[in-house]
């Protein structure tokens, strides 16, 4: 039996949602970006469900599947709230606009065709956070035609990108979402771990041995947990490898300022591994090859590249005995066991990891890629002009033909500027404070000018 | 993160299970269309559980990758499994699950002490998804406080 007051309230409820998708569907997205609105039909189906199911109780209060029917009516408002939850920021104006078309263009070149949004919030955060709701939709009893066509139009799993806000939205920083889309492919890039069968059967009796010390007997539920984390692990090591491949040095630059400004923390838990390590790891890469990036922004531009060189604070791990002591009681004493004894692990498998997304791009995405090569181009091309207010733009190519910038390329020509000739950045004489961050700001404006420009000459190229 | 809605609000999940129990107990209220599609749905689940535990078969391999929705349905299951009365190992009842829906999909009719095994299992999932559910707290306050 249901209530004619719970009745009342779950319809209120209902109401309210359905106001509030309606809403939200006639807002314009950063970059016309059609992603939200799939998202707000698939929202308002869940709702139109709850409708049916609030119906079938209203019909017969008194039936004894009315109080379940109306439970679930409630429960999916419930789940169309947490939905519509998800797409909080995506309306935001700390989206610029500008590059949403090649945030784009790199999952579409990274092969992911999944439905997608972008969103920003106030956090330092950037995250790719997904939905396979599909099969969630089909299960449920009696759903909505409209949640049956909403989920149809979706290529699942639904994808949502965050980005930080306004504050820390210099564009440079943005290279770090090359590491986020990488989450998106990290299932299709095939690991073959065979060869570190030794290091892992060692791991695991540490592991053991570590637990023991606090009076636990390594058990099936450990070992959930031992696979919960290295997967997750292994996971962000290959969004690492797939972050450096695709956007070079700019992702490292970008990844270590994310992590010297967010909060100088180790950065290990369940989900990652250790920050430094991470770090170092991809510093090695950049050391890679004859000549190597490191090399390039040495003799091209005078930039001498150390590991610490914009994130100086990010403190290194302590041997594993130490990192327990020091991680236990925020961790607990079973995942502290096992994250701290997971770290050489990761530091052995880190190559591998970068070896196979190599592999995985050169196969898929090999344009993709980006190398000393091109970051050496990049700086003939557009460091000193940059230095003069322009933008980078597009270059002319020895054969005469002129080429839009790819998004790559500003972001590193943005870094490379950033951290080397910023002084060479100038701002009006009447500028006394501040005067950084108004160089860095106009660094900002020109670079967005470029992506802007950049995308609307590929895209009348591409209509041409 | 997770990539989808916390399981004990899923009711989508608590929809099928619910399904698949009247189809176990033969109760004609479900059209045939619809039990086709909760039993497509029942083997989708547990075939996902069952791959998603797979590495754990073996300590030798925790590190092999399966797919995210694999292993995440594997985990709520597992701990749902490993908290009730069933006396077995959790990751032999996923399989067995697995096998009997198959079967099912199959056209090939359970034995009792299958159906009964499949029923009891189920049961046992909908109790998980009902005591996460209850047990759930409320969002708590913030508090920001500087000393």
């Amino acid at each position: 039996m249901a209530s004619q007051a719970s009745l009342q309230a779950c319809s209120f409820f209902l109401a309210r949602l359905t106001d509030e998708v309606s809403r939200l569907e006639t807002v314009v997205y950063p970059g016309h970006h059609h992603g939200p609105k799939k998202w707000l039909r698939f929202i308002s189906g869940v709702l139109d469900t709850a409708e049916i199911y609030l119906e079938r109780a209203l019909a017969d209060p008194s039936a004894a599947s009315a109080a379940k029917a109306l439970n679930d009516a409630e429960d999916l408002a419930n789940n169309a709230y947490e939905l519509l939850k998800n797409l909080s920021g995506a309306d935001s104006r700390d989206i610029p606009h500008q590059v949403v078309a090649p945030f784009q263009r790199w999952a579409t070149a990274l092969g992911i065709s999944n439905s997608l949004f972008f969103r920003a919030e106030h956090q330092p955060n950037y995250e790719l956070r997904w939905w396979e709701l599909s099969s969630w939709a089909t299960n449920l009893d009696d759903s909505a035609l409209t949640l049956d066509v909403a989920a149809k139009n979706i290529n699942w799993p639904f994808r949502r990108l965050t980005i930080p806000s306004h504050a820390m939205g210099m564009l440079p920083h943005f290279a770090v979402v090359a590491h986020e889309l990488g989450h998106a492919i990290q299932d299709q890039i095939a690991l073959d771990l065979n060869q570190h069968q030794a290091a892992w059967t060692d791991t695991i009796n540490r592991i053991a041995a570590r637990l023991t010390t606090v009076g636990v007997t390594m058990g099936a539920e450990h070992n959930v947990i031992v696979g919960e984390v290295i997967r997750s692990w292994i996971n962000e090591l290959k969004a690492d490898a797939v972050g450096l491949l695709v956007a070079g040095p700019s992702f490292f630059f970008a990844f270590s300022a994310f992590l010297e400004l967010s909060g100088r923390q180790y950065g290990i838990g369940k989900s990652h591994p250790p920050s430094d390590l991470r770090r170092h790891h991809l510093f090695q890469r950049l050391e890679d090859g004859q000549p190597s990036f490191i090399n390039v922004m040495q003799t091209d531009c005078g930039l001498t590249v150390a590991e610490d060189l914009n994130s100086p604070n990010i403190p290194a791990c302590p041997p594993s005995g130490t990192l327990f002591l020091e991680i236990k009681n925020t961790l607990g004493d079973v995942d502290a066991a096992i994250v701290v004894e997971l770290v050489d692990f990761a530091r052995v498998i880190a190559p591998t990891i970068f070896s196979a997304a190599r592999d995985h791009l050169t196969a898929n995405s090999a344009d993709l890629i980006y190398k000393p090569a091109d970051l050496r181009k990049d700086i003939s091309d557009f460091v000193m002009p940059l230095c003069a207010l322009i933008p980078p733009i597009e270059r002319r190519s020895i054969l005469g033909v002129v080429e839009p910038a790819t998004f790559t390329s500003i972001l590193n020509v943005g870094w490379v500027t950033l951290l080397a000739k910023l002084d060479e950045i100038p701002v009006p004489a009447t500028i006394a404070e501040n005067v950084i961050a108004k160089k860095m700001e106009r660094l900002h404006e020109l670079l967005l000018k470029a992506v802007e420009l950049s995308e609307a000459r590929r895209v009348w190229e591409e209509c041409a | 993160m997770s990539p989808n809605l916390s399981p004990f609000r899923d009711i989508g999940l608590q929809h099928l299970l619910e399904n698949g129990l009247r189809v176990l107990q033969h109760q004609t209220s479900l059209p045939d269309a619809r039990r086709v599609q909760v039993v497509d749905g029942l083997v989708q689940v547990f075939s996902e559980a069952d791959r998603g535990g797979a590495p754990l078969r073996s300590q030798a391999s925790l590190w092999a990758a399966s797919e995210a929705p694999d292993f995440e349905r594997f985990s709520v299951f597992f701990r749902y499994i490993k908290d009730g009365p069933i006396q077995g190992d959790p990751l032999a009842e996923l399989s067995e699950a697995k096998k009997s829906v198959e079967a099912l999909k199959a056209g090939q009719g359970l034995d009792d002490a299958a159906s009964e095994r499949l029923e009891s299992l189920i049961k046992l999932l909908l109790s998980g998804l009902h005591r996460d559910r209850v047990a759930a707290p409320l969002v708590p306050p913030m508090e920001m406080k500087f000393s």
